[in-house]
């Protein structure tokens, strides 16, 4: 074919579809789409599963701390999924710093009120494996969402966008998940949640690199 | 070859609002600092000089498909050179998984291969694998050999939109070839 040609019907289909241009994406759109399969997984969490006891009587600082690291994380993926969109940019990943901080703030402060002894039970908890495959369950309907959204755009960086998209989802689980888990103790959530969190991203990056090529 | 940033970035505004003879303009401009630049730039990309039109067309359709991507308050000539570099990779990375080789190399070898007994088979299946729209173009254009004008009447789609779904099934179609091999 022509390029001339194939650029005069290229000009012919500018407005029509529904690519139509806009100006910029903007967030709203990832927003919405996150936080539409947010609210479904918080939907299990309520429904389906048990009030965390840490709760009841106003948050422990365990809860606190997961929420915050869990929010700082989330927020940072977000501009950086938004940003993993264009293709004129490539996601920075400076931003993990700030959930990993509040993260090591609140391990030392449990550390330091607990006798070392107590430590390895601490961490190891008694439901694990449960909260690390919950968190990966849960998280994966905002990945799927996430993942959609970056296809409408042009990321020339599709694993490491996916990758990115697995922490947005992990980081907004990981916090609402305290609403249900058992366990009071950040040495937990740092080495369960986490593993979670790091295996939603590795699962997002694996299915970006295929998906979200064009 | 990429100053053209204001002019451009105008080019692409007008199109926004409506204008296609600018966003003809915009395409045919980078057109043609596309051809210089892979003139001079060929073998860092591993492409022979019959590939440039194949490739340009790739990253014009490609622009065209992410044109909602560029915001309009940004610089347009970091959007559009990544979106050539991307295609680029992509085109040399098929290149090269191929195996390709010039066949100016070879210049006793028959660039004329036996046709493949199996071959009109496979692709009716694969044409049978794509998606709808796409297989009703290909099925009017390329196996009954109507006109784009005819098939975008008969289909009710614009002519623009028959180019860029025959051009994605071509696409999908050289990907699932190479995928189950020759």
């Amino acid at each position: 074919m022509n390029t001339q040609q194939f650029i005069e019907e290229l000009a012919a289909d500018f407005g029509t579809g529904n690519r139509a241009p806009r100006a910029g994406m903007g967030g709203a759109r990832l927003a919405g789409r996150a936080g539409l399969a947010s609210l479904l997984s918080l939907a299990v969490l309520v429904l389906f599963f048990s009030r965390s006891p840490n709760i009841a009587d106003g948050p422990t600082a365990t809860v606190i701390f997961t929420i915050l690291s869990g929010a700082a994380l989330a927020a940072g993926a977000f501009w950086a999924t938004l940003k993993a969109s264009y293709p004129e940019s490539r996601p920075g990943l400076w931003w993990i710093a700030v959930p990993l901080a509040i993260l090591a703030m609140g391990l030392g402060l449990e550390l330091s009120r607990t006798p070392s002894a107590l430590w390895g039970e601490r961490l190891l908890g008694q439901t694990a494996f449960g909260c690390f495959l919950c968190v990966t369950l849960l998280s994966l309907p905002i990945l799927a969402a996430v993942l959609a959204v970056l296809r409408h755009g042009a990321t020339t960086h599709p694993r490491r966008s996916g990758a990115v998209a697995g922490l947005l989802a992990g980081g907004i689980t990981a916090a609402l998940y305290t609403l249900h888990c058992p366990e009071d103790s950040l040495l937990f959530v740092a080495a369960w949640h986490v593993l979670a969190i790091a295996t939603v991203s590795v699962c997002g990056a694996l299915v970006g690199s295929r998906y979200l090529r064009w | 070859m990429w100053e053209r940033e204001h002019q451009w970035a105008e080019e692409m505004r007008a199109a926004q609002a409506g204008s296609r003879e600018a966003y003809a303009r915009l395409l045919t401009d980078v057109s043609m600092s596309f051809r210089q630049f892979a003139a001079t730039d060929l073998r860092r990309f591993h492409l022979q000089s019959q590939d440039i039109e194949d490739v340009l067309q790739e990253v014009l359709l490609a622009i065209h498909l992410k044109r909602h991507t560029w915001r309009n308050d940004h610089p347009i000539v970091p959007w559009l050179r990544a979106i050539t570099r991307h295609k680029l990779v992509d085109f040399a990375r098929r290149r090269g998984r191929r195996g390709e080789l010039p066949i100016d190399d070879f210049p006793n070898v028959s660039p004329v291969l036996p046709p493949e007994p199996d071959m009109s088979a496979r692709l009716l299946e694969q044409v049978q694998g794509l998606p709808r729209r796409q297989r009703e173009v290909v099925q009017e254009l390329g196996l009954d050999g109507a006109s784009v004008a005819d098939t975008a009447k008969k289909l009710r789609m614009s002519r623009g939109a028959v180019y860029v779904a025959f051009h994605r099934a071509l696409a999908s179609l050289t990907a699932g070839s190479e995928r189950s091999g020759p």
